[in-house]
């Protein structure tokens, strides 16, 4: 842009440039008073916690307490010892997988029975995706009631069809499996619907050309709808796995990380250091533990989505959706 | 039904594929998927049932056993004990406080920020939004301890202010926003800027009255999770007086202990509020929640750190099918997408295009391949002059010989037959879906004249082929080319006329400076909603009246004598009706 300008320069022409340059400066000064609230509150309450955890974790600090002293690394040398908190952090790599595969595999395959040509599909929209909105509260009270011995109601089933009853909330080898059920209930609906708008961007003609050719159904499904929904399904698990890991509410209402502590997720166990136990310092540091933790997920399921786009992008084993529009 | 190539339409094909779709309706595998699906959302509302029957029994009956879902009489006792305890009044009054407080905050200062990182050039930009960005990968769970330390010192505890501040920190928003506005072409604020206005007037007067479909997902999705938030309004209040819906039903359970009748009364009255916002505007919660909460990943960081911004419009935050407006920026071609892409405005790597003689670089072809040019899709649902749709796509011409890569033969090769018909680059009509004429400012103006004699020399024309049409239906235009161009020059064309497409390249070849005005804007296509059915939408429109933005090799000299080729783009905004220039004037 900056062309060098001549040696003769009218005093107009000046003018303008200064105009100018006066015009960008003040642009620029509504830029930063623009950005500046936002960016405010993000520092106060993301950035600057970050920094206070990272602070604190170095500290023997009580909550309340006027007094902290210095301990350096040894909360992190102390957490590293805790068997407590690697079987809370257990609990929520293991809950993280038993939750994604079928809050995918099922999203994916009810979204692909809704779109296949049924009437009403906003019925279907409305039983997958109403829970959705329900506060986790709520859920927990319902399906502490359905998960009751003897008059609950899926206990009540169970023994009408001549099962045995199950403990459900009692039992340290069913808990969890209670907690994912409630979970795949609870949550289904948000990957469910980004199927739906997925598959809904899959052109007509493409199931049409299949059809003249005689594909079935089935082969339309497996040699159409899944290859394109490979991106889709990505993105679905990557968000999963994310919201997955940092799983405290449901757990917490539903099971107080019981029985026998057998459920406990590493976000309740930061909790109770902190709120029960007083340890901030401490709590600060398993904070910080799991917040890396949960980065370093990220991190590497972004990079593998990027190689997977990449790979996509050189040898697409199908055209991609954009391509076909 | 589709579209088959005049000049290779068989009539087996299509026999076939009319036997198929006759009874498609009620197939054995459509009553299996009809049944399972069902099954399966049978199950999702037993729970709600279940509650709702428990709800209604009377108390002494919710815990008898063999399980029954109807006790002997039905009461509201349970939801008329629930609604005079009182708390979930409060419970209500302090949800709808701090998540409209939540969302209006969130909406106002996230948009700001986002149209400051898109629009303002300013010292700093790069690194605040690749801060902002990066926060999005920060859960929010680990910052549970210092957050309430901090507010702690900051006698927030315990306080409306508290539970609502750490709450409008959404790296979402900003994100969100920002490709909304990096979707639309810059022009738009040219004169508004030429008049003087600053950037707060323009934010405000130009920006915000288009983002509405951001600000409505932004808005639904931060409202719903705000008044679902559990985990921090319950850290950071103790007193009863404040709490949320979610926190509030939390100690339903201890309270009332074994009274399951007033148990599930009360939480299916706390879930009420959401449950009926969500029948009633269920498409836009869905749209609202699933268009945002899918964004939450690394992309924007990454954007912010690469090239402050205008890359990547493959994924835009534009709400689908909303009839007049830019939807959809221009889809890089698919070399470019996903890389860095250079930017005009700060940082100066590369000069602007040369908008030569008053053209963009799209019409002077520059870095457009001979075979390649730009092609309009109409959709259902656009509007007369309004600028809409899937974008403008730089098409190449030949599009079969891309497709049809060596692949398994069968449904791909279809799939290549079926593009063919989409994509038709040698047809040489066009029919204007329905094109009486396009006003443009108060003139009002015909289709261009002479529009007919182009039909002639069509060696490929797509045609629709319906159920009851001969198996050997020939590609020919209903009444005759003449006939049919002239009614579309009167009235609609019938949503069952074939299509034709009129040819294009004197739109760019003859006299690119009478087509800029005299012509593209006559081709403009002016419909009704609806006008065009599904099979229609495949119509071509060889002007770019739409958002447009080009990619193309740039050879520039700096100031300091190095010259250099790059990619540079260029956007267009062209919009009938508007008091825009719509063209760049040189």
């Amino acid at each position: 842009m900056a062309t060098a300008q001549p040696a003769s320069v009218s005093a107009g022409a000046r003018a303008r440039t200064r105009d100018a340059r006066r015009r960008r400066e003040k642009r620029a000064r509504a830029g930063w008073a623009m950005v500046s609230p936002f960016f405010l509150v993000y520092l106060l309450f993301l950035l600057w916690p970050v920094v206070g955890a990272l602070w604190s974790s170095l500290f023997d600090e009580s909550l309340g307490a006027a007094s902290t002293t210095w301990r350096g690394l040894g909360n992190y040398g102390e957490l590293l010892g805790d068997n407590d908190f690697w079987t809370a952090m257990w609990h929520t790599l293991l809950f993280t997988l038993l939750s994604t595969p079928p809050l995918v595999l099922l999203a994916l395959g009810l979204a692909i029975l809704v779109t296949r040509a049924l009437p009403a599909q906003w019925l279907f929209r409305l039983a997958f995706f109403a829970p959705y909105v329900l506060p986790v509260s709520v859920v927990v009270l319902l399906f502490n009631w359905m998960f009751q011995p003897g008059f609950g109601l899926i206990n009540g089933y169970l023994t009408k069809l001549g099962m045995a009853e199950v403990n459900w909330l009692g039992d340290e080898g069913t808990a969890m499996i209670a907690v994912v059920l409630l979970t795949v209930w609870w949550t289904l609906g948000f990957n469910f619907v980004l199927y739906i708008a997925a598959l809904q961007d899959i052109s007509k003609e493409l199931y049409e050309a299949a059809a003249m050719d005689g594909a079935t159904a089935w082969q339309q499904v497996r040699s159409i709808t899944i290859p394109l929904l490979v991106p889709t399904t990505v993105l679905v698990i990557v968000l999963q796995v994310i919201a997955s890991l940092k799983v405290f509410d449901q757990i917490y209402l539903l099971l107080q990380g019981g029985p026998n502590f057998s459920t406990r997720p590493a976000v309740q166990y930061v909790f109770e250091s902190a709120f029960t136990q007083y340890r901030v310092g401490y709590a600060s540091a398993l904070s910080i533990v799991f917040f890396v933790a949960i980065v370093l997920v990220s991190l590497l399921m972004f990079a593998a989505v990027r190689r997977i786009q990449r790979s996509q992008g050189t040898a697409a084993p199908v055209a991609t959706a954009e391509e076909i529009r | 039904m589709s579209v088959v190539a005049g000049t290779r339409s068989s009539g087996r094909t299509t026999t076939r594929t009319r036997r198929r779709t006759g009874n498609s309706r009620w197939t054995p595998g459509t009553i299996a998927a009809l049944v399972v699906a069902l099954l399966f959302a049978f199950v999702w509302l037993l729970p709600l049932a279940w509650a709702l029957a428990t709800a209604l029994k009377p108390d002494a009956e919710t815990t008898v056993t063999p399980v029954s879902w109807f006790g002997t009489t039905v009461t509201l006792d349970a939801f008329s004990s629930g609604f005079s305890s009182g708390d979930i009044w409060k419970w209500y009054f302090n949800s709808a406080l701090v998540s409209t407080v939540v969302t209006l905050l969130t909406v106002f200062l996230g948009s700001m920020a986002a149209f400051a990182f898109s629009r303002v050039s300013f010292r700093g930009r790069e690194i605040l939004y690749f801060l902002i960005g990066a926060g999005l990968i920060v859960p929010f769970q680990a910052l549970i301890v210092p957050l309430f330390e901090e507010l702690q010192t900051f006698g927030m505890v315990d306080t409306y202010w508290g539970m609502i501040l750490p709450q409008v920190v959404a790296p979402i928003a900003v994100l969100v926003f920002k490709r909304f506005f990096d979707g639309i072409p810059k022009e738009l604020e040219e004169s508004a800027r030429l008049d003087g206005a600053g950037a707060w007037r323009i934010y405000w007067q130009i920006w915000m009255p288009l983002a509405k479909p951001a600000t409505a997902a932004v808005a639904i999705f931060t409202f719903v999770t705000s008044w679902n938030n559990f985990l921090w309004p319950f850290i950071i209040t103790s007193a009863g007086s404040l709490q949320t819906i979610p926190v509030g039903l939390a100690t339903v359970q201890s309270f009332y202990g074994a009274q399951y009748a007033q148990v599930m009364a009360l939480s299916l009255v706390g879930a009420l509020p959401l449950f009926i916002a969500f029948v009633l505007f269920q498409r836009q919660i869905v749209e609202g929640i699933s268009s945002t909460g899918s964004k939450a990943d690394l992309r924007g960081a990454r954007d912010g750190l690469v090239h402050g911004g205008a890359g990547r419009f493959d994924h835009l935050a534009v709400a689908w099918r909303q009839p007049g407006r830019v939807e959809r920026a221009q889809r890089t071609r698919r070399r470019e997408r996903r890389r860095p892409v250079p930017r005009g405005e700060r940082g100066q790597r590369e000069a602007p295009v040369d908008p030569g003689g008053g053209l963009d670089a799209a019409q002077r072809r520059e870095g457009v391949g001979a075979e390649e040019r730009p092609v309009a899709w109409i959709e259902e649902g656009d509007l007369a002059g309004g600028v809409s749709g899937g974008g403008v796509d730089l098409e190449r011409a030949d599009p079969v010989a891309v497709r049809e890569r060596p692949r398994r033969p069968g449904a791909r090769a279809r799939v290549a037959a079926a593009q063919l018909g989409v994509r038709l680059s040698r047809v040489h009509h066009l029919v204007l879906g329905e094109q009486p004429g396009v006003a443009r400012g108060d003139e009002h103006r015909g289709v261009r004249q002479g529009g007919g004699q182009r039909v002639e020399g069509a060696d490929v024309v797509a045609v629709r082929v319906r159920e009851r049409d001969p198996d050997d239906r020939r590609a020919q235009l209903r009444g005759g080319g003449e006939d049919l161009l002239v009614r579309a020059r009167e009235h609609r064309v019938d949503q069952r006329e074939p299509v034709v497409f009129p040819h294009e390249v004197r739109v760019h070849e003859a006299q690119p400076g009478q087509a800029l005005d005299g012509h593209c804007s006559n081709w403009s296509v002016r419909q009704s909603r609806g006008s065009l059915s599904s099979r229609q939408r495949l119509s071509l429109v060889p002007c770019r009246m739409r958002s447009l933005e080009t990619w193309s090799n740039v050879t520039s000299t700096t100031s300091s004598g190095r010259s250099s080729t790059h990619s540079s783009s260029r956007s267009l905004f062209h919009r009938l009706g508007s008091p825009l220039p719509r063209w760049p004037v040189s």
